[in-house]
This record gives structure tokens, sequence and C-alpha cells, in this order.
């Protein structure tokens, strides 16, 4: 998939933990794990809302079109 | 698989109960096949025609095969009642197992069939008919297959559904 998930850069800049900001999301700190790592198939737009505000970013800064990466087929 | 605990439980009790009536099914077809192998004059397959001498001896074995297909179609739905009470509905295992009984089930169609044919033409004397027919075992062994296509779509979709975060 060409969207890249910039989370870890987020959770560095911000100096949080993954587990941390699972718990201020209120998800698990596996699903957050898929999504960083990339697995992720789909976000709500929920949990992206949470994620910006917890880190106080906006989305393009979490996630990243790269069509050279990715596949770029639904 | 995130279920309503009602549910799950629902589920989880029919699948027992069909796996206790699949278990007995099973313990018939294994106590059919050992007793036709102890009687001393066993039924035979005459497929109306008489048996050649020479070829007597295949009547056990035959019939021990056709009896196994239902004991090995009912020991996969043993297991996929097993996934079913875990709460494992659409999942590889159950896909694999569903696609599994409908294969045996147009074979328990065919087998007959194809041996007809084969006995008639290598181990009976006696009119040379063979019977072709299409009843509900080929066309529920159809419907399964389409049932496991409908399983996998279910299966993709609940991956779908897990790796969205």
């Amino acid at each position: 998939m060409a969207i890249i998930v910039n989370l870890d850069v987020m959770l560095a800049k911000r100096k949080m933990r993954l587990n941390d900001l699972a718990r201020a999301v209120g998800n698990t700190p596996q699903n957050l794990s898929v999504l960083k790592t990339g697995r992720a198939r789909a976000i709500r737009f929920s949990t992206l809302d949470a994620i910006c505000h917890v880190l106080d970013c906006q989305p393009g800064d979490i996630l990243e079109y790269r069509p050279d990466e990715g596949e770029g087929s639904p | 698989m995130s279920t309503h605990p009602d549910r799950q439980r629902r589920i989880r009790i029919v699948s027992n109960i069909i796996r206790v009536v699949a278990l007995l099914g099973m313990i018939s077809c294994l106590t059919a096949i050992l007793g036709y192998w102890l009687l001393p004059e066993p039924p035979r397959i005459t497929s109306g025609g008489n048996w050649k001498a020479a070829h007597e001896w295949l009547n056990r074995p035959l019939v021990s095969l056709v009896l196994f297909i239902p004991f090995v179609g009912l020991l996969i739905f043993y297991q996929l009642m097993g996934c079913f009470a875990r709460g494992e509905i659409f999942s590889k295992v159950t896909v694999r197992s569903v696609r599994w009984i409908g294969s045996l089930m147009v074979l328990w169609w065919l087998i007959p069939m194809a041996l007809q044919g084969v006995l008639l033409l290598l181990a009976l004397e006696g009119p040379r008919d063979v019977e072709f027919t299409i009843d509900g075992t080929l066309l529920g062994g159809i419907l399964v297959f389409l049932l496991a296509w409908i399983l996998e779509e279910g299966r993709q979709l609940q991956e779908e559904q897990r790796l969205t975060i």
C-alpha cells in the first residue's frame, strides 16, 4: 500500500510511548501497533481524530502518500 | 472474534449438541464397517447383476470404502462444529472444512454410479445398465461449495474489519 503511517515519528517528537497513546485514545496497544507497523487496512475517522487530538498534530503528520513505495492499487 | 455473548453461548450450545450427534454417527459408521468385515455372509452390492466368482472378494473392500466416506464427512463436520463452538466462524479452517464437506457430498453422489459402471464391466454378470441420477446429494454438495465461497467472503470482510483501527 502507498499510504505510509508515520506514527512512530510523531510519538518520538512528542516523547510519548505507544502504550500511553493507546490509553489516551481509548484503544489497545496491539491495535495501535498494527497501525504503527503499516499492517492496518483502514483507520476510522474517530481514531484519527483521537490520535491527532492527543498528539496535537494534523492527519498529514501521521499519514503520508508515497506512490513509489506502495502498489497503489485498491 | 467479537460476538454478542448470548449469541456466542447459543452457538456454542447448538454446536456441541451437533458434535455429539456427529460423534454418534462416526461410531455407527465404524461399527457398520467393522460388522461388515466380521459377518460371515455380508450383504452384497448387486447393481442388478451377479458377482463373478473370481471377483467376489471385492465386495467387502468396496462397501467399506463407500461407508468410509460418510465417516470422513462426519469427522470433518465434528471438527467444523468444534470451530463454531470456539467462536471461529469465519476462519480458514472453517472455510476449508465446508469445502471438504461439499467435495465429499459430490463424491458420495458420484462413487455409487462409478462403482456401478466398473462392477458391471468387470465383476458382475447381468444387464449392463448404469443408472444416472441427479439427486439432492449432488445439488446439496454444490450448495455447500457455494456456502464455502460465501464463508470465504465473510472471512475476508472480518479480516478487513479486524485490521481497521
